[in-house]
């Protein structure tokens, strides 16, 4: 399975977050770009839709970023 | 017919400090404005207890509407925080403490956020299996009794608070149908662990999101309805975030969508009638949507139908 940054970045977009995405890159983190932790439930409940992977708990914390996103859903 | 006739409510007058709490664990201002979306948690006494509040609740009510004390038949109280632990069941102590007289029906149920959706179709079902003409529903949760105050998923989220409806033949609002539904699976994921509450939040915003607004269309597909004859949704107030998610989600307009978590915190059961008192008169609304979810996993929506009007 797979997802890419333009994917992400919609999904980021529809989550309603302040975040410039567009001007976002790939390995920037969520953290430095105001985007929280609610807002990360938002937008890893859309890939786990999207991609039909389940995202457990304790994988949440190494995904801090489109790049790590993309990977971790590749390796599943 | 089993209609809503009234409801009443009741706040606590203290509230819990929100800069101090916040302090304490560590949140920021702008987070608790823009995504919890609390300016004032109300707390019960130290020495109220889950029955007081379900008290004051029924006596506003009482003296609010044209109820008559000796005419009810019925009273049923939602809680997971009871008085004594639930032995005796927290409506025996409100009927005490009310003066009721003793050919009335009083039992406790066990539900947490969803508990008014099914308090209500329970009380329904009472009334028509027993031929009653007036029950009370009490929704009074105080999860200040479990709430770990250095949580800071859970201490600035839920407020004290109770309802009290009144449950007859011919008020101004039909119970329609209703979907109820269970997902034992996940009942860990709010739980009571030596008296006090944990919450795992990622795993509730992800159920309420998938579950809530796909019961509501379920809903609405097998009662006939369209999403545009629905007037009003009122969400269960389990956070601002979560109403505001469940609004875009299924694209519903703002002003269909009525909010108060601001002023009360989530008051579990009591969120939808505290929300819904405000519009029972409102003579604009004639089909609306309750959806409770939360604790179990467990998750209700009911529709309800202005009585003069189809």
């Amino acid at each position: 399975m797979t997802i890419n940054a333009e994917q992400i970045k919609d999904i980021i977009k529809e989550s309603g977050t302040a975040a410039d995405i567009e001007n976002m890159t790939a390995t920037d983190l969520f953290a430095d770009n105001g985007i929280d932790s609610l807002d990360i439930m938002t937008i890893l409940l859309e890939v786990q839709e999207q991609t039909s992977v389940k995202i457990p708990d304790q994988d949440i914390d190494q995904l801090t970023s489109i790049q790590a996103i993309i990977d971790y859903i590749k390796s599943k | 017919m089993i209609t809503i006739n009234a409801i009443s409510n009741y706040i606590p007058q203290q509230s819990v400090d929100i800069n101090a709490r916040a302090a304490d664990v560590g949140i920021e201002q702008d987070f608790i404005n823009n995504k919890l979306g609390i300016e004032n948690l109300p707390i019960k006494s130290q020495q109220q207890e889950t029955s007081d509040l379900g008290v004051e609740a029924v006596k506003s009510l009482l003296e609010s509407s044209n109820l008559n004390i000796e005419d009810i038949d019925c009273l049923i109280v939602c809680t997971q925080n009871p008085d004594e632990y639930g032995l005796p069941h927290t409506s025996a102590i409100i009927h005490d403490k009310l003066g009721l007289h003793k050919q009335i029906a009083c039992f406790d149920i066990s539900l947490g956020c969803s508990g008014y959706i099914y308090g209500l179709k329970v009380a329904q079902g009472m009334m028509l299996a027993n031929d009653y003409n007036n029950a009370i529903l009490v929704t009074a949760d105080p999860y200040s009794k479990i709430i770990n105050a250095q949580d800071r998923n859970t201490s600035l989220l839920f407020g004290d608070a109770a309802s009290a409806t009144w449950l007859g033949r011919e008020g101004s609002w039909e119970l329609g149908k209703a979907l109820l539904n269970t997902d034992g699976s996940g009942h860990r994921n709010i739980i009571n662990i030596d008296q006090k509450l944990h919450m795992d939040g990622r795993q509730v915003f992800n159920f309420a999101l998938t579950h809530a607004p796909k019961q509501i269309i379920d809903l609405l597909e097998l009662a006939g309805y369209d999403i545009d004859h629905i007037d009003r949704f009122y969400l269960h107030q389990g956070s601002k975030y979560i109403v505001d998610s469940i609004r875009k989600r299924m694209k519903l307009a703002e002003e269909k969508v009525p909010a108060n978590i601001n002023q009360t915190g989530n008051t579990v059961s009591s969120s939808i009638p505290l929300l819904l008192e405000q519009d029972l008169d409102n003579p604009d609304l004639k089909n609306i949507i309750l959806c409770g979810f939360g604790v179990g996993l467990s998750w209700g929506t009911i529709l309800l139908h202005r009585a003069d009007v189809k």
